[in-house]
């Protein structure tokens, strides 16, 4: 997934520095958590907190839907993944457990997945899941007339592909329940990582008479039948939803009993920061809606309190400039190289962006198989020039004005210029920064202007889950590339290795035959790796067990307690 | 009067359908649309969604579509962005908030700017009427959203006196309405100020101390009523803007109001949010236009509407 990275407009810049002038630093406010709680949520939470009681605030933005097969954003899918229950789960390390299903077994042609299901779990109107549920979800996500923004997570399946592209119908798909605890699935091709996409949301189970009984309303509390740890009782358009406990779910009971979504405004990181000081809510979050305020850092790092309460969260994602392979200049990887050896990764961070993050070698990010950053070239400005020189552009004599185009923002107004002046300074060459509105940016990164002028772009890539398919195969084959990125780049040996790999069976081969692919692909030097997303948050200290996962920074509430 | 606000009610059937054919033709010749995401969405998804909206159909038909079910039904469409949600949900959850938000802020305004309009004209270059310039100046020039940070800093989290931000109880709307009323407070001050110094120069006025009547029921009775006619000019084109929500002070609070989402709808393309909500927009200033107009025959008995 790609995230938007919502900017503080230059107002809130102005304001924060204001604020930052002003600033001292405040004592704890962790004892006065009661009053702040019935200012913030009303005297029901207040109650539930002065008795010592399990809740939970965070920051949240308006989702645009709880239906899990329609839900593409971060905001929307935190609350689904409170919500509901997929087939099964992964951890950190990448290991898997059931969770709908108890177990599971493959073919050894790897093409026919039996899942056999849980006998306790039941809806949230006490009906028990059913293998029909999940067969049901993913034909209706996959039907063109759903229009899943995420419908490729279901592509694997057999006739998937088709059935999206409305010239077979949605009963064809290859998933059936041979009785209430058996989900048979059938693939299209093997595909070893299709377990990680029935841990998505999107392969969620669905209740068909509730769903096709209230339409686009379906999602509203009183309506809605979930499978969660987490019940949804209160959805206050674009204020906030509320969570509470699930007291007949069938697996371990969270000890959490209320959660509590606060909702922000899109780019409201000064808002979320306010919040959290006047103690309203109990962390500042994973980098939804908004992160911290750059203008407020050195404050925030400054105040024995908060700078304690400061934690950085890897992500798995990549921060990154799309190199447009169509334009002349630029098919040496050289040139590519150079632009990016001038540019100083840790300075562009601490100084100029004032953010956290981590300096990218290479494209993937920590945690995706084949992974090798080693293999990327490494050097300074020096060498920098040097390559620039080699590809016959010494002191960028010869080199045309090349453009840079990113969404407007701040924050990459601030690396534009940084950019700018690092090239100019270090190969001598001249860029055109331009800022596009958010809208007009992504449909000319996908369309005619772009392939026939553009040179480069800011982009970035977020795992939907943690395997090397969601980069190599999805991001990176050339087949894909057009509905990506668009940079044009072509590799027939890396798009028959990954092709390769994303069926592999054998882990230990498919580990291998990525990471021949990332050899080829450090080689080429596609695009501009910058850095790896870090999101900085504050974090109460009543607050425990708070992990937001790297994958999407989704911050499961069956993991947290609040001990004061 | 009665014949008279007839038509002037009538006289907006076509003001909105210029509003919504100038709404139409602009938002469908701005670049993007509203499938243009972060992640690529599936061209069969495209397909579907403008199917399933009508974006497939030809503009013409777009354009009468629309018009038609607001005519015959009152719906206003569904959101693009908010999936369970249509447009006349929205505004019926957030355009409250910023209405009272607005005429809280209003009330200050003109509680306030008025009586130091009148104290500044009557000791005109006393200390007072420097020290209302200086407020004048500052609310006209300083931003909200520079104002509301600065509040939230000491009233929220150096005091802990108000929330810093949301709506859930009448403290949540302190802030966000003094912030709002701080430009019209300034405006009405200074037009007050301009309008009874005139004011004071007509022979009525003259007249009226001539008579020996003493200053202050001069300046209630004779000049005050009859300076107000500028002043409720400006005060009902600062009303309808503040009716209908303020993007920076929406946000800055991080209040749920028409004024915050008026905005992201333009980001998002969300035509039928941003066709329903400008046509609010024009509603509220044609409806408010209509109370200055009649205020104006209580003020000054020789405008007469028949």
């Amino acid at each position: 997934m790609e995230r938007r990275r919502f900017l503080v407009g230059l107002g809130y810049g102005m304001s924060g520095l204001l604020l930052a002038a002003n600033a001292r630093p405040r004592v704890a406010e962790a004892g006065t958590g009661a009053t702040g709680a019935s200012l913030a949520t009303g005297p029901a939470s207040g109650a539930i907190r002065q008795a010592g009681g399990q809740e939970v605030r965070l920051p949240s933005a308006e989702p645009p839907t709880l239906d899990p097969g329609l839900a593409e954003d971060i905001a929307s899918i935190d609350v689904i993944s409170q919500l509901f229950d997929p087939l099964l789960a992964y951890d950190e390390s990448g290991t898997s457990t059931g969770v709908g299903a108890q177990s599971w077994t493959v073919s050894s042609d790897g093409l026919t997945y039996t899942f056999t299901l849980r006998d306790g779990p039941t809806w949230s109107d006490g009906v028990p899941v059913r293998a029909q549920d999940y067969a049901w979800a993913w034909k209706r996500n996959v039907s063109p007339a759903t229009a899943s923004p995420y419908a490729k997570a279901l592509f694997p399946i057999k006739n998937a592909a088709a059935i999206n592209d409305g010239q077979l119908d949605p009963e064809s798909l290859g998933v059936e329940a041979r009785d209430d605890r058996t989900l048979v699935v059938t693939l299209e091709a093997p595909a070893s990582y299709f377990p990680r996409l029935a841990a998505t949301w999107t392969l969620a189970p669905l209740r068909q008479d509730v769903v096709e009984g209230y339409g686009d309303l379906w999602t509203e509390p009183g309506t809605i039948v979930t499978n969660g740890p987490f019940l949804l009782t209160e959805w206050t358009h674009d204020s906030r939803i509320v969570l509470t406990r699930n007291e007949q779910y069938w697996g371990t009971k969270p000890t959490i009993q209320r959660a509590v979504f606060r909702q922000f405004p899109e780019d409201g990181s000064e808002q979320v920061l306010a919040a959290y000081e006047a103690g309203e809510i109990d962390t500042t979050g994973a980098g939804v809606p908004s992160e911290l305020p750059a203008a407020q850092m050195g404050r925030i790092m400054a105040s024995p309190t908060l700078g304690a309460e400061m934690r950085a969260l890897k992500q798995s994602g990549t921060f990154m400039l799309i190199v447009n392979h169509r334009r002349p200049h630029l098919q040496d990887a050289r040139v590519r190289q150079a632009l990016s050896l001038a540019l100083d990764r840790r300075a562009l961070l601490d100084t100029v962006m004032q953010r956290a993050g981590e300096p990218a070698a290479s494209l993937q990010p920590e945690g995706i198989a084949g992974r090798t950053p080693s293999a990327w070239a490494v050097g300074d400005a020096a060498t920098a020039a040097q390559l620039m020189e080699a590809a016959g552009y010494p002191n960028g004599r010869g080199f045309p004005t090349i453009s840079l185009a990113y969404s407007t923002s701040a924050g990459w107004r601030l690396f534009s210029e940084y950019a700018q002046q690092r090239w100019r300074d270090v190969l001598g060459i001249d860029v055109r920064v331009e800022s596009m509105e958010a809208a007009v940016f992504l449909r000319w990164r996908r369309g005619p202007e772009w392939e026939r002028s553009g040179d480069l772009y800011r982009a970035s890539w977020f795992s939907d889950y943690e395997d090397p398919n969601n980069w190599y195969n999805v991001v990176w084959d050339s087949a894909n590339d057009a509905d990506t990125f668009n940079g044009g780049w072509r590799n027939d040996q890396f798009d028959a290795l990954v092709r390769q790999g994303t069926s592999e069976q054998d882990s230990a081969r498919r580990a291998s035959l990525y990471a021949q692919a990332e050899e080829i692909m450090a080689q080429d030097y596609p695009h501009i790796p910058l850095f790896h997303e870090e999101v900085s948050s504050l974090v109460k200290p009543y607050l425990q067990g708070y992990t937001p996962s790297r994958v999407l920074g989704l911050a499961p509430l069956r993991t947290m307690r609040v001990s004061r | 009067m009665t014949g008279y606000l007839l038509r002037r009610v009538l006289i907006l059937l076509p003001v909105w359908l210029a509003v919504y054919t100038l709404t139409f033709s602009l938002y469908h010749s701005t670049p993007g649309g509203p499938w243009d995401r972060e992640r690529p969405v599936p061209r069969q998804a495209i397909e579907q969604l403008n199917r399933k909206y009508g974006l497939d159909r030809p503009l013409w038909q777009q354009y009468v579509d629309y018009l038609g079910g607001v005519v015959t039904r009152f719906d206003f469409g569904p959101s693009y962005k908010n999936l369970s949600r249509d447009v006349g949900d929205i505004i019926g959850d957030l355009f409250p908030t910023s209405a009272r938000i607005g005429a809280l802020a209003m009330l200050l305004a003109v509680g306030l700017g008025v009586p130091l309009g009148v104290v500044s004209a009557v000791r005109r270059g006393s200390v007072l009427d420097r020290a209302s310039l200086l407020v004048g100046v500052f609310g006209v020039s300083v931003p909200s959203f520079v104002v509301g940070p600065i509040l939230i800093w000491i009233f929220a989290l150096s005091l802990g006196w108000l929330p810093p931000g949301g709506i859930d109880s009448w403290r949540h709307y302190l802030l966000p309405a003094v912030t709002l009323s701080l430009f019209p407070l300034a405006m009405l001050a200074r037009a007050t100020r301009a309008a009874l110094l005139e004011t004071f120069g007509a022979d009525y006025v003259r007249t009226a101390r001539a008579k020996g009547l003493r200053e202050s029921l001069v300046v209630r009775r004779h000049a005050l009523k009859n300076a107000l006619i500028p002043v409720v000019t400006i005060g009902g084109v600062l009303l309808a803007e503040i009716l209908v929500g303020s993007f920076y002070v929406e946000t800055v609070f991080a209040v749920p109001g028409i004024g915050r989402y008026f905005i992201t709808s333009v980001t998002n393309r969300d035509y039928p949010v941003l066709m329903g909500v400008t046509l609010l927009l024009t509603t509220v200033v044609a409806l408010v236009n209509l109370l200055v107009d009649v205020c104006y025959a209580f003020l000054d008995p020789r405008i007469r509407y028949g």
